[in-house]
């Protein structure tokens, strides 16, 4: 993937035709969302600034949305009111000192969002917040529900209404609908999730928040990642067992990298099918709803491949890690003779250097990335379309000259970054440049909240790897095979057990974790 | 100067010390009659407190301590001081002072009040002007000290309290509704130090509407 910030206009209603143009050009995969949630422990008010801290979580997870942001606060006893700021736009401009000064809280969630099911308007903006019979509710949602259709007239037909298309309101929604056992002491907020699990297997991590409570979320199949943090005062973020002395707070989010820069320190993975609750006394699980059938896990095998950021731990391993590994399996399959090995900035850096370490070709930069060509508003005429990718990029000319390179990407989705990027190097002397992707093709579409174009839209489903380098002007070109992926994957996750470790890789064999709907 | 009000041409000179004689002594404080020449070099008299320790070289003889305390993504506070003063009968809201020890210096003194206070080890920001504490009975002269605390130190991280013979509590107030709880303690009977406010221009407006 040649690009990886994927919003690359400004979003506005009467240039969304434009977008869209852009965006196929340009963009493959689109990010989707990001979570994030956090309460403060111990007697309230504690001195946490809340909404800053969820504003600096929301910030480390902006490479997983871009096009909207919000934040909910709740002061704990009061039922009745949250405090709500969402916008579009990334987190700098949405989030104002007043609006940060509205947000004071002891508890809060957030969110940060690119479009997956429902178009980019500003009532689609998250976290949902709904006032029901027994207090408001706040939901934050990542993911894409695949029986939703289904899932749509049973709320539907229960007499709920929906404002939007958002498959996020419809599990709020749904979330409010008493629970079949029926609820004797008042509502029975993890039942009700419980059954919403039962009802929607797949794909969701969730943040519930509930008066002085959060509720953690991940779908049984555990697609979507979610993790935990634990707040502890800044300078004894190195554990030294008198960790129970030092809790002021724990913190909830879609990936890890955020943790370190708000002062938390990782504790686990919310497990697959697992509502952890979050209060003022501590986390504590209060269930796990199994996957169907003894089916094998499917944690989405392109946030280590693509999404995430590179210092994030999934499964126990680091992703860039992963991403290295990846590499090193590629140079054991699809070598060859070069002078050098090197990648497209940033994406496919990690797996070049495993690349390079296996094969013993050293590794060197031979591209220059304009970071702040993205953010910039791209006019849709012919020349400048086609100057817009070759913008962003700059050859080193003299790691180049003369050179027989191999270029290493992350992912190749529609085919129409890698081409100019190709053409800039032999413009600058390369001799020879091989393509090597470190991940499979991309075959088919994504149901499970990541934006993957249609069929005929990827490359991969038109042009084997021979065709596509003489399309792509390469010398050569070969992918990352899907046995090699999920070896790479797999070999620093400590749990051997098949039956306890597994991921998805729809988009790649066509294998999806639960049947489709239609 | 001394042309001022010279409507009969007299001669005016500045007021003058003259000398003073203790009338009392208390255990630490002790209480003066004091003469002095007016502008018309007409010896008068006046009563004032005296006694304090007098380091008669930076002529302070307490210090009061602002100290900020501030912490990584939490709300910056201030360090206030709830105490039962006698001689007011009462309790008041003040930041941590207290008189400035033989050849103490007013930084080394401010240091000295707060780690007593609440324990904390801040670091000097600013140190203010020769202030007149009571000056129609004192000859109590003061000092503000402003000091910064890191609440990120581990030294820094809990609020201690030395328990001595005069009750003191040291508070942390966020310094966003510093206003708001100083007026529910003024609601309550508790009287406040003017010092405290010197941020807002209106403050105690504020605190009694």
């Amino acid at each position: 993937m040649a690009s990886s910030e994927a919003a690359e206009t400004v979003i506005n209603k009467e240039t969304a035709l434009t977008k869209a143009v852009v965006s196929k050009e340009e963009t493959g995969l689109r990010h989707e969302c990001g979570l994030f949630g956090c309460v403060a422990t111990g007697e309230w008010p504690t001195q946490i600034d809340i909404a800053q801290v969820i504003c600096l979580g929301l910030v480390a997870l902006q490479h997983r949305g871009q096009e909207s942001a919000g934040i909910v606060t709740s002061e704990g006893n009061n039922a009745k009111a949250f405090r709500v700021h969402k916008g579009m736009g990334m987190i700098n401009s949405v989030f104002s000192d007043d609006s940060m000064k509205k947000l004071r809280g002891n508890l809060g969630i957030g969110h940060t969002r690119y479009s997956t099911s429902a178009a980019s308007e500003e009532v689609n903006c998250q976290p949902f917040v709904v006032h029901t019979a027994h207090g408001a509710l706040a939901v934050a949602h990542n993911g894409e529900l695949v029986n939703c259709g289904s899932l749509r007239k049973m709320v539907l037909g229960r007499g709920v209404g929906l404002s939007t298309h958002s498959d996020s309101e419809l599990i709020t929604q749904a979330l409010c609908l008493n629970p079949p056992e029926g609820e004797v002491n008042g509502p029975d907020w993890p039942a009700r999730i419980k059954h919403l699990m039962q009802l929607a297997p797949l794909s969701y991590s969730l943040v519930i928040m509930q008066k002085d409570r959060i509720y953690g979320v991940r779908d049984p199949y555990g697609n979507r990642p979610l993790c935990i943090g634990k707040i502890v005062p800044l300078k004894v973020t190195n554990g030294d067992g008198n960790e129970g002395e030092m809790e002021e707070g724990w913190v909830i989010s879609s990936e890890s990298c955020g943790f370190l820069s708000i002062g938390a320190r990782y504790k686990r993975e919310v497990h697959p099918g697992e509502i952890v609750e979050m209060t003022k006394d501590g986390i504590k699980t209060i269930g796990i709803v199994e996957r169907p059938n003894a089916k094998p896990q499917a944690f989405c095998i392109f946030e280590y491949v693509y999404f995430a950021r590179s210092d994030s731990i999934f499964e126990g391993q680091m992703v860039y890690s992963v991403r290295m590994q990846c590499g090193r399996v590629l140079a054991r399959e699809a070598c060859i003779n070069a002078d050098i090995v090197s990648s497209v900035p940033e994406s496919g850096t990690a797996a070049a250097h495993g690349f390079s370490k296996e094969s013993k070709i050293p590794f060197a930069e031979v591209l220059c990335k304009n970071r702040y060509v993205g953010r910039t508003f791209i006019q849709p005429s012919t020349r400048l379309r086609q100057l817009g990718v070759a913008k962003k990029f700059g050859a080193l000319s003299e790691n180049v000259c003369g050179k027989k390179l191999i270029l290493i990407d992350d992912s190749i989705v529609r085919g129409n970054t890698i081409g100019p990027i190709i053409k800039l190097l032999r413009d600058a002397g390369a001799k020879e440049v091989h393509v090597r992707v470190a991940s499979p093709p991309l075959l088919y579409p994504c149901y499970m909240g990541i934006n993957i174009p249609t069929r005929e839209e990827l490359i991969a489903n038109k042009l084997d790897p021979v065709k596509l380098a003489r399309h792509v002007g390469a010398d050569s070109l070969a992918y990352l095979s899907v046995e090699g992926l999920v070896q790479a994957v797999t070999y620093g996750i400590a749990e051997k057990n098949a039956s306890k470790v597994g991921h998805c890789t729809a988009c790649l064999t066509g294998n999806y974790p639960e049947k489709l709907e239609w | 100067m001394n042309s001022v009000n010279n409507m009969n041409n007299e001669q005016l000179t500045n007021c003058r010390f003259l000398r003073e004689e203790h009338i009392s002594n208390g255990d630490w404080l002790s209480l003066a009659r004091i003469t002095y020449l007016d502008q018309r070099a007409i010896p008068r008299i006046w009563e004032g407190e005296t006694g304090l320790t007098r380091n008669a070289d930076t002529k302070t003889d307490a210090v009061g301590v602002i100290a900020f305390y501030k912490r990584l993504l939490h709300y910056d506070c201030i360090v206030l001081v709830k105490q039962y003063r006698p001689a007011l009968k009462a309790y008041t809201i003040e930041m941590p002072a207290g008189p400035v020890e033989e050849n103490e210096s007013p930084d080394v003194a401010a240091m000295r009040e707060l780690n007593e206070a609440t324990g904390f080890v801040g670091t000097i920001k600013k140190i203010g002007p020769v202030l007149a504490m009571d000056p129609g009975v004192s000859s109590c002269s003061m000092r503000l000290v402003t000091v910064e605390v890191n609440g990120d130190e581990p030294k820094n991280l809990h609020l201690k309290s030395s328990v001595n013979e005069r009750f003191k509590e040291p508070l942390l107030i966020p310094v966003s509704e510093l206003l708001e709880k100083l007026r529910g303690m003024y609601l309550s009977g508790i009287l406040l130090i003017p010092q405290n406010l010197e941020r807002s221009n209106s403050a105690l407006d504020n605190i009694i509407l």
